[in-house]
This record gives C-alpha cells, sequence and structure tokens, in this order.
C-alpha cells in the first residue's frame, strides 16, 4: 500500500484544501488520504502529547479520519482547516482519557505523584510532562504547546476559564518542582 | 491571593524557558500503515462520530450543549475494537452476582433456557432485609466487611420500590446506594438510581437509567463529584428481547420471591449494566435450581433451594428460602480476587 502510493501520482498534489475537504466530504478515498499526508503528523503529535502513548496517539488519529468525512459535512470552513482538525483530534484524545481515567487502577495513579529532582536524580522535561497527571498535563499541552487559548482549552475540557488558569498554574509548578527541584 | 501574584514572575519566566523545548518534544512520525488501516477502515464500512469544534461565533450555549453531546457520541461510538478494554469491577455487587455485571459479552449467543418469568409478583411485600458480606482473598485471609440492607416499599399503585444501600464497613468507608423501581405487575425494570462514593479517584458517581419502550432499551446519564477532567456522559442502549428480562443484580434477592422455584427449575435472564461503556450493557446469566438444603445464618435456620447461577465469567451459588424465595446465601467461589459471602442477618416488616 505504502509503495502503490509512492509510485502512484497523487491525483490532489498542489491543489488547496478547499478542493480536499470538498472531495473527502463526498467519500473520496484518495483525498481522505491526502488530508491525512497533509495533516496527520500534527494531528499525532497533539494526541501524543496529551496521552503519552504511540498506540493510543495513532487510534485517535485513526478515528479522526475514519470520522472525518462525515464530520466535514459540518465544517463551515471559516477558519484554519488545520487548525479545526487538531480541535477535534484532541477532543477525541481527551475522551479517551476521561475514559482511561475511570478505568485506571488506584494503584497506577499513586505511580503519578510529583517527586522533586533530589529524590530520584536529574529528570528530562519528558519525563517530568509524562509524570503530570492527565488533567494537569492537558491544560499545559493544550495551552503552551498547541497553542489554544485558555477560552478553548477550557471549552474542550468543559471547565471554566479560571479552573483552566488555576491548572496551568499548577502544571507548571509541578513540573518546575521536577525539573529543578524548588517547590516554593 | 497576594502570594499566587508575587510568584507569577519566576512562573511566567521558568515556562518561558521551557516552551521551546516543549514543542520541540519528540512524536511520533505519521507512517503508511496507519494511513492504510485507516483508508481499510472506511472501505469496511467503519465509521466514528466525531466532536465537533464549533467556531467562535456561535454562542456559549450552544456551544456547551453541542460539545456534550458530542462527548457523550464519540464515546458510545467509537469501535469498540479500537478502544482499549478495561474491565472493572464497576458493578461489585452487593448481593449476588459479584464481578459478573460488569462483564457484558458484546457477542453472545441467545440463551438456550426459557426467559425467567416473575408470574407470582403479587407476592412482593414491603419489607428490610439485612446482609453481611464477608470478602477473602485467595489465601483465605479476611479483606473486606459489608453491611447491606435492602429496603422494599410501594412507590405507587403501580411500581415498587427497592433501595439497596451497602456499607464498606473494613476496609472502607464507601457507600453505594441504588435505588431501582420495578413494576407490580411483571417487575419490569423501569427506573434505576446509582450512587457510589468514592468511587476511584472521585469523590462520588452517579448513575441515572430509565427504561422506555417497555424496558426494550436503557438511557440515561452518568457523572463524577469531585476532582476530574470529564463532564457527565449521556447514553441510549438496546436491550434486545432475546436476552430479556433484565434485573439489576441488586434486587435479586427481593425479586425471586416473584419466582415460582421449583426441583426443575432453569431460566434465563440478564443482568443490567451501566450501559456507559460498550462492554457494560447486560451480561445473560443462566439460573438453575440444583437441590435442596437446610442452612443456618445469623437470621435463623432455613429450608434453601440450592441455586446455580452461571455466566461468561463464572458462576455463584445462592440459597433461596423456600417457603418465599427470599434471598439467604450467596457464595461467589470464583471471584478473581478470592471469595465473597453474603448471608443474612436480619428480616423486618
Amino acid at each position: 500500500m505504502g509503495l502503490a502510493r509512492h509510485v502512484q501520482p497523487d491525483p490532489f498534489a498542489g491543489r488547496g484544501n478547499h478542493e480536499l475537504i470538498t472531495a473527502a466530504r463526498g467519500g473520496s478515498s484518495d483525498a481522505l488520504g491526502a488530508l491525512y499526508d497533509r495533516f496527520a503528523r500534527d494531528l499525532l503529535g497533539v494526541a501524543y502529547r496529551l496521552l503519552q502513548s504511540k498506540e493510543d496517539a495513532e487510534d485517535v488519529v485513526h478515528d479522526v479520519f475514519v470520522g472525518l468525512p462525515e464530520l466535514l459535512r459540518k465544517y463551515e470552513e471559516r477558519g484554519q482547516f488545520g487548525a479545526w482538525l487538531k480541535k477535534v483530534a484532541a477532543r477525541v484524545a481527551l475522551a479517551r482519557i476521561r475514559e482511561t481515567a475511570r478505568t485506571e487502577p488506584a494503584d497506577e495513579m499513586k505511580l503519578r505523584r510529583i517527586e522533586p529532582r533530589d529524590l530520584e536524580g536529574a529528570i528530562s522535561l519528558e519525563a517530568a510532562l509524562r509524570k503530570l497527571t492527565p488533567g494537569l498535563r492537558a491544560v499545559l499541552v493544550l495551552k503552551e504547546i498547541e497553542g489554544f487559548s485558555h477560552a478553548e482549552v477550557a471549552q474542550m475540557l468543559d471547565i471554566s476559564v479560571g479552573a483552566s488558569e488555576v491548572r496551568l498554574h499548577r502544571a507548571i509548578q509541578a513540573l518546575r518542582t521536577m525539573l529543578t527541584g524548588d517547590d516554593r | 491571593m497576594m502570594r499566587f501574584f508575587r510568584r507569577r514572575k519566576p512562573f511566567d519566566e521558568f515556562i518561558e524557558a521551557i516552551r521551546p523545548e516543549l514543542k520541540a518534544l519528540p512524536s511520533p512520525e505519521p507512517n503508511d500503515s496507519l494511513r492504510a488501516r485507516i483508508l481499510a477502515s472506511r472501505e469496511a464500512g467503519s465509521r466514528t462520530i466525531l466532536p465537533d469544534a464549533p467556531d467562535e461565533k456561535r454562542s456559549r450555549g450552544r456551544l456547551m450543549i453541542g460539545a456534550a453531546i458530542a462527548a457523550g457520541l464519540v464515546v458510545l461510538l467509537v469501535p469498540i475494537e479500537v478502544r482499549r478494554s478495561a474491565i472493572g469491577a464497576d458493578l461489585a455487587s452487593p448481593i449476588a452476582f459479584e464481578q459478573a455485571a460488569a462483564r457484558t459479552v458484546p457477542e453472545v449467543k441467545r440463551p438456550a433456557l426459557p426467559p425467567l418469568r416473575f408470574t407470582g409478583t403479587d407476592r412482593l411485600r414491603s419489607m428490610t432485609l439485612e446482609f453481611e458480606r464477608r470478602r477473602s482473598d485467595t489465601t483465605g485471609r479476611r479483606t473486606g466487611l459489608n453491611r447491606i440492607a435492602i429496603t422494599v416499599s410501594p412507590s405507587s399503585v403501580d411500581a415498587w420500590r427497592l433501595v439497596s444501600e451497602d456499607r464498606e464497613m473494613w476496609p472502607g468507608p464507601h457507600v453505594d446506594v441504588e435505588t431501582v423501581f420495578v413494576a407490580r405487575a411483571d417487575a419490569r425494570l423501569l427506573r434505576r438510581n446509582v450512587h457510589m462514593s468514592p468511587y476511584r479517584r472521585f469523590e462520588r458517581i452517579n448513575l441515572w437509567q430509565e427504561f422506555p419502550g417497555g424496558g426494550d432499551s436503557v438511557t440515561g446519564r452518568m457523572n463524577t463529584e469531585g476532582p476530574s477532567i470529564g463532564a457527565g456522559r449521556t447514553f441510549a442502549r438496546k436491550l434486545p428481547p432475546a436476552f430479556a428480562p433484565y434485573m439489576s443484580d441488586r434486587t435479586a434477592a427481593v425479586l425471586f420471591t416473584a419466582v415460582p422455584l421449583r426441583r426443575d427449575f432453569a431460566a434465563s435472564l440478564s443482568l443490567i449494566g451501566w450501559g456507559v461503556r460498550d462492554d457494560d450493557i447486560f451480561i445473560p446469566v443462566e439460573v438453575r435450581v440444583e437441590g435442596e438444603e437446610t442452612i443456618t445464618v445469623p437470621a435463623g435456620r432455613f429450608d434453601c433451594w440450592r441455586l446455580s447461577i452461571r455466566f461468561a465469567a463464572g458462576r455463584v451459588d445462592y440459597w433461596a428460602r423456600k417457603s418465599d424465595g427470599l434471598g439467604v446465601r450467596v457464595v461467589n467461589p470464583t471471584g478473581q480476587r478470592g471469595t465473597s459471602e453474603i448471608v443474612l442477618t436480619r428480616i423486618s416488616q
């Protein structure tokens, strides 16, 4: 499949997103594949940063593209398509986090407690991010890495803007504690 | 509050310092196999209903309603094969079929036995049954003690209300309250509410179910209280007639009084789950009278029918008083974490 794709000419090469969206909306597999080629990297990125699991992130991207042609019928093409699609992926990833949070064993949750650096030596930023609780990590990822506003983050997480701000503060505090040992 | 603001500057400096590194953190690369899997899924007819990401021009009220519905739909309709099935003891039953109802088998054979019929509903009456549940691990060490009270009272001329209150005394504390409304005529489920506190990392979880269409479906919602990143979920599930009747396992000790048990009794029914997840809608069980025994429990000495209740994940042994079918003793010898025994300690009218 992969080889065939590279050998065959891309029928949407050089076309704009609008044409791809229109064709994908109509059920074109080629258009859907072309959208994957253009946007999968960004979607995998946001899903992975939220879920911290390659397999889960791929499942999210799979679900997004499998449902995309139907969702596109509701897409009004008002803003940037890439940002809209990333928001959809973030929502699907967050739904998965909720699902996991409900079923995750309590012991596993305890493993995520935050420990200052002096207890376990140096820690990388990636490891520190992984140690954050899903709720704190979600706000940090969406706000600081993906660039969503607090209003957008609050909407995606179904929390208030104030709660989003507080979570971001706590997330940064936790990262700071883990990375610098400073827990003031 | 002042302290919070005083500390903002170092925090801002810190996040600004690490932001480039945060943005540069590696993430997986898209690959052809994932692309092929997506296209194959589409080709095979798979569909997922996704949450929309409405644009900023819509009103906040519409956004919130849309988000709530979409969040519910994505949980319900993302295909089960791509979701991680994490079976938990969501419905740790206080009374009969412990760990059973959390294990609905999505593709199950139709029941081989005839459906259970509540033909003696006129025998239901107001009462309170008290039970004690003792749990032991696989080495026989005692691991828990619960006290359970089930109160039956008339709700209206057409319905009975059954309230089950399960209090974990040790290691606890844990309180689990379920209220079930059943039709007086045929014990059909009408409404069910469950409140568990605490529930995993939440302070409380609440479930509200209704059974419209004469019981051919279950609809409702679930939410959590306490630290949570999630909103509630709504759900709507079909309940296939072939697997009827549907019953909450907590009501078995009382509702079996409406079943004419006899030596060769054998029937099928289904235990209703929470309906929130695909793998927790209902679980079919088979009930058989295996023999007759006289047993002694704290509430007294009773002549009983000994029943086996079998489901996909195992079986429980159940003793029902011969005189009226009241549940007297339940033993779950097949629990993953050991055994559980429930005994009747008191009956009051």
